[in-house]
């Protein structure tokens, strides 16, 4: 393990894999978006505007994806001090919170003609909101602490913290009444939608997540660069930035 | 049926479109910028040693 | 050693940090919930002129609409399978707002026992069709519409 754990080996074997993550990305999307909007028939109830899910879905699921990961790599490199682990979770931070505000934007934006509301204080919008305030507290730990080893265990503190109010999203419409339907896709007696619109549905999810993966490496490669830069600047005589 | 709504399907596809090319533009752009400035201080180091090297 | 060490007190503390949220949310249970049915309603005897939210499934053939003095008055009646509350309100109801789903509304019992709804919500279930299934389902007299939601109200 601790031999994925080099940054240099990190380097080289993310710019191999890298253009195929990105190309199978712009597939996925290419015919994600070809399946949301024409394939996929519209809904008997919603018409239209049911298509909005396939935005809305996968940004939820990518928040929430995000966090999770955050997670299992705070942990990894809390208990075994692995450097990359927690430049990998903080690479996630601002992208998680994007998505999370993208999903709470396309819901609101799915609520208003569907629900006739845009904002109601349901469990499961209010633990939504609260998983976006939870990534702004995250990415404010990195951003404020300046040693690099302090900031790491704190920010796995924050992680685990907030990995209680990921697990009360999902279940947040079982365990108490929401206006928010239960899960259509992740549940116990299979998906509650079918055929294209399904199809739709997975493919779009996996564009996201495969999207995500392309920017994480980015992020991933900025925040390794930026520790050489750090000590380089050193090197050459105390300079700062 | 409900064309009225289709404004709000809009919207959703904008905000996604936004938000992705957002995430992609300032993430390929800072990693961009960040091999730019190592190579830079590289280059600076090596300049460094061989002035020492001539001495 | 010390690896092990770091892997229990995290274990242990997520452990400690997931009870103590789990005690608090089930001490907030009744305001997490967003409705009451109406089998609650008539059981806790809400007081006439108290503000709440009621949710439920609106009754098959219970909705009525009268222009009154230019405004739209609706008239339904909320159901859970078990008990029934009726609803009057003035405005325009949500796209979505049909005979046999659900519906959340926030408003107050008036003396007469009438739910006075000022703000009416319809509520989705997690069904996704396209409606030519639907159509063919309905010529061969197999689809129940309010079958799915009512499992979910009555699992409230």
């Amino acid at each position: 393990m601790h031999k994925f754990a080099n940054p240099a080996r990190f380097m080289r074997l993310s710019n191999m894999f890298l253009p195929w993550i990105a190309g199978i990305t712009v597939l996925l999307f290419a015919l994600g978006l070809y399946y949301a909007l024409v394939v996929a028939p519209e809904d008997y109830q919603m018409g239209s505007t049911y298509r909005i899910m396939f935005v809305h879905v996968p940004a939820a699921y990518m928040a929430q994806f995000g966090y999770g990961a955050i997670a299992v790599a705070s942990a990894v490199g809390f208990i075994w001090k692995h450097p990359l682990a927690d430049q990998a979770a903080r690479a996630i931070g601002p992208v998680g919170a994007a998505f999370t505000a993208l999903a709470l934007i396309t819901g609101s934006l799915w609520g208003k003609p569907m629900w006739g509301t845009y904002w109601i204080w349901d469990a499961r919008l209010t633990s939504m909101l609260i998983l976006f305030f939870v990534y702004l507290g995250y990415i404010a730990v990195w951003q404020t602490i300046d040693d690099h080893a302090r900031a790491a265990k704190i920010a796995a503190i924050v992680a685990m913290v907030g990995l209680v109010n990921v697990i009360i999203i999902k279940f947040s419409v079982d365990w108490w009444n929401t206006l928010h339907q239960p899960a259509s896709l992740m549940r116990m007696d299979g998906p509650t939608i079918g055929g294209d619109m399904l199809a739709a549905l997975l493919l779009m999810i996996a564009a996201f997540n495969m999207f995500f993966f392309t920017i994480i490496i980015w992020r991933i490669q900025s925040l390794i660069l930026r520790r050489r830069i750090r000590s380089l600047r050193i090197q050459l005589g105390g300079g700062r930035g | 049926m409900m064309e009225g709504n289709d404004v709000f399907l809009l919207f959703s596809y904008i905000a996604s479109a936004v938000v992705l090319i957002a995430l992609f533009v300032t993430s390929l752009w800072t990693k961009k910028k960040d091999e730019a400035t190592l190579r830079k201080l590289e280059a600076q180091i090596r300049d460094l040693t061989d002035k020492q090297g001539k001495k | 050693m010390r690896k092990k060490r770091r892997l229990y007190l995290m274990l242990t503390s997520i452990a400690v940090l997931g009870l103590a949220v789990l005690l608090v949310l089930s001490a907030l249970e009744d305001s997490i919930r967003l409705f009451y049915d109406p089998t609650e309603i008539v059981e806790k005897g809400i007081k006439p002129g108290q503000d709440f939210r009621l949710g439920g499934l609106v009754a098959t053939d219970s909705l009525e609409r009268h222009e009154i003095k230019g405004a739209m008055v609706n008239k339904f009646t909320v159901t859970d399978g078990n008990e029934t509350v009726d609803v009057t309100y003035e405005g325009l109801l949500p796209d979505l707002f049909r005979e046999g789903q659900g519906v959340v509304a926030e408003g107050s019992m008036n003396s007469a026992g009438v739910f006075v709804a000022t703000e009416v919500l319809a509520k989705h279930d997690e069904n996704y069709m396209p409606k030519e299934v639907i159509d063919s389902l309905k010529k061969r007299g197999e689809w129940q519409r309010d079958k799915s939601a009512k499992t979910k109200a009555g699992a409230s």
